[in-house]
């Protein structure tokens, strides 16, 4: 094993990053029956067995730029939140090093560090001091955590009291609001209702703002393309890219949905209840593209949104008719435009090709849909090709004000008294 | 040794945090609150008074100004000082392993609930001490012998933690320590003058020579420093002084190493 010497200070370089991870590697002992007494230590040495070796993150080598937001994506058990617990100092790399520069504030978990017996106004400072502070600094911020965490007189109470909203809720506004240089996220931000979401979002930006460095981990893609400026891929252990948040968020989906296809594609067509057809013309992929053209792994609600079937004709095929069909993640049907219903006609198909379904703005509200799509013959009885949602569409906010609902409806207002703003 | 300083002295805040919250944390939602702390060692007191110097008869020693002689107060005076290494070391495990949850979610120096807790019993023991000196005055038995209590604490102080220190982290790696310890701490006692005056082993120094080995153990000295300065009103031999800040500082930088030899995978380990 290396010695590392974690969170050296030394004088930043010229490129000014906050955090450096060099070449880091970060093994843990998997016991199958970790021996925790005596008893199992000692007939264990004596069997020989030792624990296997799991590599969580392997020759890892990245550099956070002061003042960036920078996001950590990958599948389950890539290395993340292992990844984030070194950046913290919480654990140590087994060889390589890492260096942050500047006070590290981590909310792995909101809350952790609470006392059930003390008060919300005594957890603060000693989370507080926890996180490096003196006890001036945490007086001088206490007012802001109290006000911001919306727990009012219940600061007083002890935190055993507490509803686990309040919980997490006191926990983001401790971390948030103690002014940390390195601020580290694992995942926590779908905390509270709706208004103390959009509350911590502000901070978050407001922070960003400030120039507060914050590394976060999350599976919302569209929250990383959202909020950071560059991101990482990790896979089992690895690097896979790194580089802005629009380029390697699209290359992760590019490769999940490849994978989604290849294993929707190595299953017998005939049995599997989601891909379903006679083959003669198969669908490719379905790309979601943005107002330049360009292929987005997010949708914009309002936004000009294009979709746009690939397909291929092994044979040739008269009038073939594409279909889609949108549903809310919730289940909700929402809609199911065909192009012989939009006032279109294939004529004679061969070869590949490509079918597009514009939006001039997109009438879905944020939120995770699913798209289906199909070519059948003009009779619509016919199936050559059937994906039943089989493509995932995330829609982000976009401008304007949204209205409650799945859909925005393209109704228009007028009335005795109402005129145009 | 200045490194070490700089970096408790560095996170003070932390340790006097997490003292203050095994102190307000322990007697939480209890009427009596913190009078508790004293509830205890009176009840063994008590428990000892009645069966070694009421129905056993043992006969303390007369005191320093000549007439006080009181079994309980002799046992009181002996029973501070196990007390405090008794909480000292046995809470300095629970307070690493209480500190668990937290330790694998942000990172500080693992030390900080060690050193912090042993400063929380030091507020209790002080409590003790106090109700001790005050028995002493008010028995008339005060000397200027009193005035190397402070050294004996500081000492005793040291090795208790360092006992602690080292204690803690074997734990953390293996819980068997703790049940260990409370065998080899119920043999410990007994083999301590505390109950019972250091008379009924050394009259058998004749007999038995190496019965002598009995003085090396630092409980036994601990409690008979303070008897001396405390009820006999007499200076400690020089080489016990000696003897004690040899073992308490060794003690202290033998945990202290171990502690942070291991301090920083420790988070993996709880």
């Amino acid at each position: 094993m290396t010695e590392t010497k974690p969170a050296q200070v030394t004088v930043p370089p010229a490129t000014d990053p906050a955090i450096v991870v060099e070449s880091v590697s970060k093994r843990f002992r998997m016991f199958r029956d970790r021996p925790t007494n005596l008893k199992e230590k000692l007939t264990h040495r004596s069997r020989g067995s030792r624990g296997e070796d799991f590599w969580a993150l392997r020759d890892v080598s990245l550099t956070i730029p002061r003042g960036s937001t920078y996001g950590l994506i990958g599948h389950n058990g890539s290395g993340k939140s292992t990844l984030l617990k070194l950046i913290a100092g919480i654990h140590r790399p087994t060889s390589g090093t890492i260096t942050a520069h500047g006070r590290v504030s981590a909310m792995l978990e909101l809350g952790a560090g609470f006392h059930p017996e003390l008060s919300g106004r005594d957890n603060v400072f000693l989370n507080g001091s926890i996180l490096g502070l003196t006890r001036k600094q945490i007086s001088a911020a206490m007012d802001e955590i109290v006000e911001f965490s919306g727990i009012g007189d219940f600061i007083d109470v002890p935190v055993k009291v507490y509803s686990s909203g309040m919980y997490v809720r006191l926990g983001f506004s401790i971390a948030a609001n103690l002014d940390p240089e390195l601020l580290i996220i694992d995942e926590i931000i779908a905390v509270g209702d709706e208004e103390f979401q959009r509350r911590c979002f502000d901070r978050l930006y407001e922070l960003r703002r400030k120039g507060t460095t914050i590394v976060f981990v999350s599976h919302s893609l569209a929250l990383i393309q959202t909020l950071c400026d560059r991101v990482a891929w990790l896979e089992h252990g690895r690097l896979r890219a790194e580089g802005s948040a629009f380029e390697v968020v699209d290359q992760y989906v590019a490769e999940v949905n490849a994978a989604e296809s290849d294993r929707l594609g190595q299953g017998d067509s005939a049995t599997d209840d989601r891909h379903r057809g006679s083959g003669e013309m198969t669908i490719r992929r379905v790309e979601f593209l943005d107002a330049e053209g360009v292929p987005r792994p997010v949708a914009v609600a309002g936004r000009p949104m294009t979709v746009r079937v690939h397909y291929d004709a092994s044979e040739p095929v008269t009038e073939p008719v594409f279909g889609l069909a949108f549903h809310h993640e919730n289940g909700a049907h929402l809609s199911g435009p065909n192009s012989q219903a939009g006032g279109t006609i294939a004529g004679r198909v061969e070869g590949p090709g490509h079918a597009d379904y514009h939006f001039d703005q997109l009438p879905l509200n944020p939120g995770i849909f699913v798209v289906t799509a199909g070519i059948v013959d003009s009779s619509q009885t016919h199936v050559f090709d059937y994906r039943d949602q089989a493509f995932e569409l995330r829609v982000q906010p976009g401008p304007g004000p949204t209205v409650p609902g799945l859909v925005r409806l393209d109704g228009q207002w007028s009335g005795t008294h109402l005129r145009p703003l | 040794m200045p490194r070490v300083t700089s970096e408790v002295w560095r996170y003070r805040g932390l340790v006097a945090d997490f003292a203050r919250r095994e102190l307000k944390g322990k007697y939480k939602g209890s009427v009596l609150g913190s009078l508790w702390a004293l509830v205890n060692p009176l009840a063994t007191l008590a428990i000892y008074s009645l069966v070694f110097g009421f129905f056993l008869r043992f006969t303390p020693p007369v005191a320093g100004n000549g007439t006080l002689q009181s079994f309980p107060i002799y046992l009181f005076t002996g029973l501070v000082v196990w007390n405090f290494f008794l909480a000292v070391a046995t809470g300095s495990m629970q307070a690493l392993i209480g500190a668990g949850p937290l330790l694998r979610k942000i990172y500080f120096p693992p030390f900080a609930p060690v050193i912090g807790n042993a400063l929380a019993t030091t507020q209790q023991t002080a409590i003790e001490l106090g109700l001790l000196l005050l028995v002493f005055v008010l028995a008339w038995n005060v000397g200027w012998t009193v005035l190397l209590l402070p050294v004996l604490l500081v000492l005793l102080g040291a090795f208790s933690l360092g006992v602690g220190l080292l204690l803690a982290m074997l734990n953390a790696r293996l819980r068997d320590i703790n049940y260990i310890v409370q065998v080899v701490f119920n043999l410990l006692f007994y083999a301590a003058p505390i109950i019972y005056p250091i008379a009924l082993v050394a009259d058998r120094y004749d007999e038995h020579p190496w019965l002598r080995i009995y003085e090396l153990n630092p409980i036994a000295s601990f409690v008979e420093a303070f008897r001396d300065v405390l009820y006999d009103l007499t200076l400690p031999p020089l080489w016990q002084l000696g003897y004690l800040t040899l073992i308490s500082v060794g003690m202290l930088a033998v945990g202290w190493r171990f502690f942070q030899s291991r301090a920083a995978d420790v988070s993996e380990e709880l």
